[in-house]
């Protein structure tokens, strides 16, 4: 027989620094005016490119290119308004329910940390400058204007598109493209830029408001909180 | 419009990461729980969500790329510490023992309704692979950043870039989206930290160590 002491098994749940709690907040400004902060909902596109980005094997790509780019989760990072107000967040919802698809004129990308290295965040600063968005009211019918309220922001990066089964070994997913002189690398199989983050007045994170884009800028910060607890 | 800042924190929107493992001596589970985290797993992640992109190569010189992400020369050693306690900033094992697993796979899940993903990162050193000794600590090395950044930090692009000549000739970039990208103590699992009590292992069995990572909200 073994010598290995046939001890029963261990199971202890020592909680310091055991949890990376993720709070992944949106602040939603109009002019310099906080109107809310709220947590978030994430689609699975975002989960699986997480996942990804921690578990992704190398890839050496011969392609008989000059050039190489590879782009991150953060490339082509950009945000919508909607007006959607009933539709509650599911993790499938690959776009907003009612998109106002007007860009931002401003995105501001930030990394920020905790001395003590027990908090890291990713932040996301979208900005529409005044005049920029619609006005946004009930019973509007003037042109351009539209009829509602702001009740959904979404934030989009480049994620995967989530086509694995469970079970795959080894991973090594990524989408290869010509793009002209050069090819682009992505992370994630079909990558493109896609819904990651829904924050919604249909799941009670904040109330659906009126906006009047003609005269006020809207801002909407999302951070990615990363808290080792 | 409410006139206050609205703010809604709830709990049922928390997202989070939590690191597990398993010891198994032979067929046997010895252990289960949780691991501790250093700061350069999560700075890795984080850099890698604001990074935008970057381009390699030379005009009209054919050439390659490799992409590094943290899997590269993903590891994991045993130590025989059964003292020191876990920090988020400790880059190694405080005494480990330098012998590499014979085996190692990564295999990912996910839930029906997409919920939670969890990676397992099982490595294995056959029977005889270590030598008889006491095991108190049990750490996984992953390619990551060395968290050199100051913060706060706008619009960040944190890149490790290198190059080799391959087998043809050709020049290889190698991209990693997040700076100073080198082998380091992703998370630690430590007797110290009251996470299992010693293993006084005989090398008649094999060692298997399971490391899984859960994303769920």
């Amino acid at each position: 027989m073994p010598s290995i002491k046939a001890k029963k098994i261990d199971e202890k749940i020592a909680e310091e620094f055991s949890k990376i709690k993720i709070n992944s907040i949106g602040e939603i400004y109009i002019g310099e005016n906080k109107i809310a902060k709220c947590r978030n909902k994430w689609t699975r596109y975002f989960m699986s490119v997480i996942l990804l980005a921690i578990c992704n094997g190398t890839r050496k790509v011969e392609e008989a290119f000059a050039r190489y780019r590879y782009q991150s989760i953060g490339n082509g990072a950009t945000c919508r308004i909607g007006i959607d107000t009933t539709t509650s967040t599911t993790p499938s919802m690959s776009d907003l329910v009612n998109k106002v698809d007007v860009a931002p004129d401003s995105i501001t990308r930030r990394l920020i940390k905790e001395p003590d290295y027990t908090l890291y965040i990713a932040e996301f600063v979208f900005a529409w400058n005044a005049g920029t968005l619609p006005d946004i009211y009930e019973g509007a019918t003037a042109e351009g204007d539209i009829d509602g309220r702001v009740g959904e922001f979404g934030v989009y990066l480049e994620t995967d598109n989530d086509d694995w089964e469970t079970g795959i070994t080894n991973p090594n997913r990524y989408t290869i493209i010509y793009a002209g002189t050069e090819c682009q690398v992505r992370i994630g199989n079909d990558s493109a830029v896609r819904l990651a983050s829904r924050i919604a007045s249909a799941d009670d994170a904040f109330d659906a408001f009126e906006f009047y884009g003609s005269i006020d800028p809207l801002t909407f910060k999302w951070r990615f909180q990363v808290a080792i607890l | 419009m409410k006139a206050k800042i609205d703010e809604r924190i709830k709990e049922e929107y928390e997202a989070k990461i939590e690191g597990k493992f398993k010891i198994y001596l032979g067929n046997k589970l010895y252990a289960k729980g949780k691991n501790k985290w250093t700061r350069y797993f999560p700075s890795s992640l984080v850099q890698q969500i604001t990074n935008t992109n970057r381009l390699v190569g030379t005009d009209n010189v054919v050439c390659k790329a490799e992409i590094r992400l943290p899997p590269h020369i993903y590891s994991a050693r045993a130590g025989n510490d059964t003292t020191t306690p876990t920090s988020p900033d400790m880059t190694d094992l405080v005494s480990k023992i330098d012998i590499a697993p014979d085996t190692k796979n990564i295999v990912l899940f996910k839930s029906s309704g997409y919920t939670e993903y969890k990676s397992r990162h099982k490595f294995m050193w056959n029977a005889g692979t270590i030598p008889a000794q006491t095991i108190g600590e049990f750490g996984v090395y992953l390619y990551l950043s060395d968290d050199g950044w100051t913060s706060p930090l706008d619009n960040p692009s944190l890149w490790t870039t290198s190059s080799y000549t391959d087998s043809d000739g050709k020049t290889v970039y190698v991209i990693t989206p997040y700076r100073s990208a080198g082998t380091r103590l992703g998370a630690r699992i430590s007797s110290a930290d009251g996470d299992f009590d010693p293993i006084d292992y005989t090398s008649e069995e094999a060692l298997i160590f399971e490391w899984y990572v859960t994303i769920k909200f």
